[in-house]
């Protein structure tokens, strides 16, 4: 097996000590370099092509959001006596507080630099790039981590790929928090693996989390995919030390007590009252001081037993310490209040509403979801030509993983590397959580997408071997795999890219071959589009031919959105938002199976079933105009 | 391991594979959609062919697309189960089919539209679209539409709690009852199952109360369709705040000929018939649920002739 550059492949404890070296070792000029030329040129990518995407209905709600913040800003340093009062906090930060409000916060800063200071760009970009930046940092990650795992050419064909998905690159431009959340999530398992092999990386950890729980509540998730490997890194590198074994284990039983009477009081108690109990001054509060101070203690004398098992065990407190810390610092609408509120948070993803949407002929309205659901969707809407290696690279994996823990068949494969366990493991959580029946299942791909980094990986590492395999079979054996390679991803990459551009920047119409492209997926009965941005299509024609003054009903666009498209120059300022048909001139309906009934309403009261105009993608209807006769 | 060779021997010739294919997909894609010229010529044709009672099925059911370019006189057919409708009122038929769009399924959808349905010639191609009439064999000569004969109708308030009737004032559109504002009766297209149909809104008043509808000038004999449903996403929500509907069609002296009851979260349109030989020439039609609220019933009520008889054609 070859060894990948960069940062090793940790493996059996007797060759700890040679890839932490490796790990160690700095890395080839070019593989440094290639993140940052990746960073930079997707994010004028992104830059250049976020103008053409519309504003979904989610997103006008953080531009607004961040406009609120920005007043906030402003009043902190204007007045910051005024500002820290629980009625200013309220006032600016309530508004969406169903969202943590890190990005948000980076989109009223932003907009307030480079917006309204410098005037360099319009509104809607101004909130959009940080979301660029974490986005354009995606490939970056995956290249990093693509090459610890696999080498140079798995990991250029997995950064490369990520953004020849069409609904990857329409979600990269948007100033919303599923990209940024695929970032953090991704850089805290790059942080987490590095930590492994440096502290530093360990304290990085609770940072990241922090960050990664104020970016969306998918971070909640994170403990489950970090501390498993954590602790059993722990224990393998505790092994033929005692004292470090025993640390470890004390570690784990103050975790476990502080867990066991933290739920001890949830259960012995109301909700209400145990939520009112959490006070500064409570056994709530003994308790998680028990853990920080007695966490500190103990790894401290871990570090001085076996810094290995220090370092593997450093994370598990770091993010149960500073991840929770940094939530609350980073979210004044808290400061006052914390538990009410974030309870009230909590409660909002947990009981969720559930939207209808389209599945396979069949109108999904509530729980149970089919079961297949994640997967299905993710296959017909990731370019083939990427889906199936994925296909390949987690499948190959999957097999080995299943070898290896039968006893049968143990021996007659090679071991697993923790790096490959770790990647292969967050190419499916994401998508486990949301295959969840219960789970609410609408809004596309944008729910999982945290695991397509780890999932191009694989891809990656199938193309390559691929490739390898290619050229050991041809006759001449001077043909080396790495123009194979090259000429393999290139074949494999050009109908994802052809796909992705034909559709941009309807990204949420965006089906893949399998599917039939748009029109095999109506046929399908999959979902033909959401979130409403597509009426970007019809605006051009509504500017043109609208009255002056007129009054337009845009179908499931909010208000906000109504006033961003005006503000940002794209809809013409003097036509005024309806509320419905009935007050309208002009309507533009959205096709969604759900909302049928409202392009009757359209037809009954403008008394006409033919439309003016429409946008259609590939012969499908996605947006239809009418006009009143 | 000897499996695990030849995944690796096949691994990449896969791979070459899927690409390749992909790349003719997105190559073709285009030639396999209809153009603005396509629709214009067949819409020109379609205009000069058409006849009153004619309706136009679409293949792929979404490709309602087409209404921009076909005249709006003509009732397009576009939902996931148009095929499946007998089209009673429609006994010509015309199929505007895209046979090569990526999972058309052309032959699924031939082998249920086509049962009692016959080509009166061959396919007419306009680019990627084809033009085919279809008489439709389950046809039968229409005799009363309930709709139409809104207008004519007598629209009323049972109360039987005191007796007593209160009429509906006759408006515009229809009919505006007591209570609500907004509580009207008027025929108008509607939602039902996803297929925008035609029907008569017919919003049941709440409590014990029964809103009906009065018809004069049925045909003595035949045969009585009623259809209708809850309109839009009201007809799938559950919950306890939601009660059953209950509608059907009775003689003046209140003898039940149909119906039926729609408890809450009954998606998809009921069609029920009813043969009479009574003579009766004067029919009512009602509603009823106990809470009004978000139970939005839409009804048509038709009468048709049998399929020998010499009736007016459809609709």
């Amino acid at each position: 097996m070859e060894t990948p550059p960069g940062m090793g492949a940790a493996a059996s404890p007797p060759a700890a000590s040679a890839k932490e070296a490796a790990a160690a070792a700095p890395l080839p000029v070019l593989d440094r370099w290639i993140p940052g030329g990746l960073f930079v040129a997707g994010f004028l990518i992104l830059l250049i092509l976020e103008k053409q995407v519309g504003f979904p209905r989610d997103e006008s709600v953080y531009f607004e959001a961040a406009r609120r913040y920005g007043t906030w800003f402003r009043l902190l340093f204007s007045d910051p006596a005024l500002a820290l009062t629980d009625d200013a906090l309220v006032a600016a930060w309530r508004y969406n507080a169903e969202h943590p409000p890190l990005f948000k916060a980076l989109f009223a800063l932003s907009h307030l630099i480079f917006h309204e200071l410098l005037g360099w760009v319009r509104p809607a970009t101004a909130f959009r790039l940080p979301a660029l930046a974490a986005s354009a940092l995606v490939p970056a990650l995956t290249y990093r981590l693509g090459l610890a795992l696999a080498g140079r050419g798995a990991a250029l064909f997995a950064a490369l790929s990520f953004l020849c998905v069409p609904r990857q690159l329409f979600h990269a431009v948007l100033a919303c928090f599923d990209m940024p959340i695929a970032l953090m999530w991704l850089l805290l398992i790059v942080v987490f693996w590095r930590s492994l092999h440096s502290a530093r990386a360990g304290w990085a950890c609770g940072v990241v989390f922090g960050l990664a729980l104020a970016t969306k509540h998918n971070a909640l998730f994170l403990p489950f995919v970090i501390v498993p490997f954590a602790l059993s890194s722990a224990l393998q590198a505790s092994r033929g030390v005692p004292l470090a074994r025993r640390l470890l284990l004390q570690l784990v039983s103050l975790f476990a007590l502080v867990a066991l009477l933290f739920g001890l009081t949830a259960l012995l108690q109301e909700p209400a009252r145990f939520k009112d109990g959490l006070r500064p001054i409570s056994p709530a509060s003994l308790y998680a001081l028990l853990l920080v101070a007695g966490g500190a203690v103990l790894l401290r004398r871990l570090r001085r037993a076996s810094a290995a098992t220090y370092r593997a065990a450093l994370p598990v407190w770091t993010m149960a310490t500073l991840g929770p810390l940094l939530f609350y610092v980073l979210w004044p609408y808290l400061w006052h209040q914390p538990v009410e509120r974030t309870a009230w948070f909590l409660a909002f993803h947990a009981r969720h509403e559930h939207y209808a949407w389209f599945y396979l002929g069949e109108l999904l309205r509530a729980p149970p979801f089919p079961l297949a659901y994640v997967v299905v969707k993710t296959a017909l809407t990731v370019p083939t030509s990427l889906f199936v290696p994925m296909v390949f690279g987690w499948g190959a994996l999957a097999v080995r993983i299943l070898l290896r823990v039968l006893p049968a068949t143990r021996a007659r494969v090679a071991p697993l590397r923790r790096l490959e366990l770790l990647v292969w493991v967050n190419a499916t959580v994401p998508l486990l959580i949301i295959s969840h029946p219960q789970v609410p299942h609408f809004g596309g791909v944008k729910h999982w997408l945290a695991g397509m980094p780890f999932l191009a990986i694989l891809a990656g590492v199938s193309v390559m071997r691929a490739a390898r395999a290619l050229a050991a079979s041809h006759p001449d054996r001077r043909l080396r795999s790495a123009p194979l390679a090259v000429g393999l991803s290139a074949l494999l990459l050009l109908p994802a890219l052809w796909g992705t551009l034909h559709v941009f920047p309807y990204g949420t119409a965006a089906y893949s071959e399998l599917a039939g492209g748009a029109p095999g997926a109506a046929s399908l009965g999959m979902q033909r589009q959401y979130w409403s941005s597509h009426v970007t299509g019809v605006l051009p024609w509504i500017n043109a031919h609208a009255p002056q003054g007129a009054r337009v009903w845009l179908h499931e666009v909010r208000h906000e959105s109504f006033r961003d498209y005006q503000e940002n120059g794209m809809l013409r300022p003097d036509l005024r938002p309806a509320r419905g048909p009935e007050q309208a001139r002009i309507a533009a309906y959205q096709y969604h199976q759900e909302f049928r009934f409202q392009e009757m309403d359209i037809w009954r009261t403008f008394r006409t079933t033919r439309p003016v105009t429409g946008l259609s993608i590939d012969g499908t209807p996605q947006v239809l105009v009418y006009e009143r006769e | 391991m000897r499996l695990r060779g030849l995944a690796g021997r096949l691994e990449p010739w896969i791979l070459v594979g899927v690409a390749l294919w992909a790349l003719h997909f997105h190559l073709t894609l285009p030639g396999r959609l209809a153009t603005e010229e396509d629709w214009q010529a067949l819409a020109a044709t379609l205009s000069r062919e058409v006849q009153p009672g004619d309706v136009v099925m679409l293949h792929p059911w979404w490709t309602d697309r087409a209404r921009l370019h076909l005249p709006g006189s003509v009732e397009l057919l576009g939902d996931p189960r148009a095929a499946d409708r007998d089209l009673l009122a429609s006994p010509r038929i015309w199929l505007v089919s895209q046979p090569r769009l990526p999972r058309a399924s052309t032959r699924a959808f031939l082998r249920i539209f086509e049962v009692d349905r016959l080509p009166e010639g061959p396919p007419r191609a306009f680019g990627q679209l084809e033009l085919t009439l279809y008489r439709n064999q389950r046809a039968r000569p229409l005799r009363f539409d309930a709709g139409p004969a809104l207008p004519h109708a007598r629209v009323w308030i049972d109360d039987p709690g005191t007796g007593q009737r209160v009429p509906c004032r006759r408006t515009r559109e229809g009919f505006r009852c007591p209570g609500s504002p907004t509580f009207s009766v008027f025929e108008g297209w509607h939602e039902l199952d996803f297929a925008p149909t035609r029907c008569i809104w017919l919003p049941p008043p709440g409590g014990a109360r029964r809103l009906v509808l009065e018809f004069s000038g049925l045909p003595p004999e035949g045969t009585l369709h009623l259809q209708g449903g809850l309109v839009g996403e009201h007809a799938a929500q559950r919950g306890r705040e939601l009660t059953p509907v209950h509608f059907g069609v009775e003689r003046v002296d209140g003898t039940p000929l149909l119906e039926h009851t729609l408890p809450p979260g009954t998606g998809g349109q009921v069609h029920l018939t009813h043969h009479q030989g009574s003579g009766d020439r004067t029919l009512r039609l009602w509603s009823q649920s106990d809470r009004a609220e978000r139970r939005s019933l839409c009804l048509r009520l038709r009468a048709f002739g049998n399929a020998t008889g010499d009736g007016t054609p459809g609709e």
